[in-house]
């Protein structure tokens, strides 16, 4: 490493060492200790860190908050909870889910009577025509 | 970069929170709430919009943590970047919001015990002129800035956050601090 990649480094980085890349921190140490210049912007970048040390932060919200604030599921994904344990990487079973109504459409309506033919309609119609109407008697 | 068993555990915790796991949730809240707060914090300036953004990024966990793959990104980075694209988002729905003038965002820096008051005040002083000189940074500066500087991220981890090169990202870093050294050195005066 150069005096030049090293001051790069420096300005991108500042002056801790930690916050280097892994990969030039050796090179950026072998500098260090070959050149004072070189610990001259070290401790130049170190003067900006502790100003910037100075922007500290309060408090996170509490845990609590973040607990209550958790959608609960609906009927739809329990039932795909239920069918389906998630996992990561699982990036279908939006898929599942959206099939999950077609699904049930199906079973239902496959459980349903046959649909009249036309010979049916007629025969109802018939019936419909013969019963007596309010206040009738047959 | 956490160590890979760190990784794997936490990759463990996410699998569990998926299915539903509250303990495996309330774990992954204890190690990430006070950093991804602190970071929307710096971004955002405005407690209670911070306070939101840090919310809304754990629903996400819970509700997408099956999107979540643990050999793309360490965990960590992953909520970041929620965290990252829900400020960006913020910033450019309301514009720009500055920190000047919301104290509540701070906290009082780490105070020697042989300090007197008009010490105490200069340090106070000094904070909110970094704050500001901060907040003033354009975004993708001060995105840089926060998640190297602050959150302690690789280069790679934050350039991918804040969508550009490594080299980009050194670019963004050296010029915002050139930027705040020269904003600092001309508050404190030649």
């Amino acid at each position: 490493m150069d005096l030049e990649r090293f001051q790069g480094l420096v300005d991108a980085y500042g002056g801790d060492e930690a916050a280097w890349p892994a990969g030039e921190r050796d090179a950026a140490r072998a500098l260090l200790a070959a050149e004072p210049e070189a610990r001259a912007l070290q401790l130049a970048a170190q003067a900006m860190d502790r100003e910037l040390a100075l922007f500290q932060v309060a408090a996170p919200p509490s845990v609590d908050r973040i607990l209550a604030a958790r959608p609960q599921p609906g009927a739809l994904e329990r039932l795909l909870a239920w069918l389906v344990p998630a996992a990561p990487g699982q990036l279908w079973r939006p898929a599942v889910a959206a099939m999950l109504p077609l699904a049930f459409g199906v079973i239902l309506g496959a459980g349903l009577p046959a649909p009249l033919d036309a010979e049916g309609w007629e025969q109802q119609e018939r019936l419909l025509l013969a019963a007596p109407g309010p206040g009738e008697t047959p | 970069m956490a160590p890979p068993g760190v990784a794997s555990e936490e990759a463990a915790l996410v699998a569990r929170v998926a299915a539903g796991d509250e303990a495996a949730y309330r774990a992954l809240l204890a190690a990430h709430l006070a950093p991804l707060n602190r970071y929307a914090r710096r971004m955002l300036g405005d407690r209670d919009e911070a306070d939101d953004v840090t919310q809304e990024v754990f629903v996400r966990l819970w509700t997408d943590a099956h999107r979540y793959r643990p050999e793309a990104a360490r965990l960590t980075t992953w909520l970041h970047r929620i965290a990252h694209n829900l400020c960006v988002d913020l910033q450019r729905r309301h514009g720009r919001i500055s920190l000047a003038g919301d104290s509540s965002t701070l906290e009082a820096p780490p105070q020697e015990a042989t300090r007197g008051p008009e010490a105490d005040l200069a340090e106070a002083a000094r904070a909110r002129r970094v704050r500001e000189a901060v907040d003033a940074l354009p975004e993708r500066q001060r995105s840089a800035l926060v998640l190297c500087h602050y959150q302690g991220l690789g280069n790679r981890e934050a350039a991918e956050i804040v969508g550009v090169s490594v080299e980009a990202l050194e670019s963004l870093l050296a010029r915002a601090r050139r930027t705040l050294r020269r904003a600092l050195e001309e508050e404190h005066g030649p």
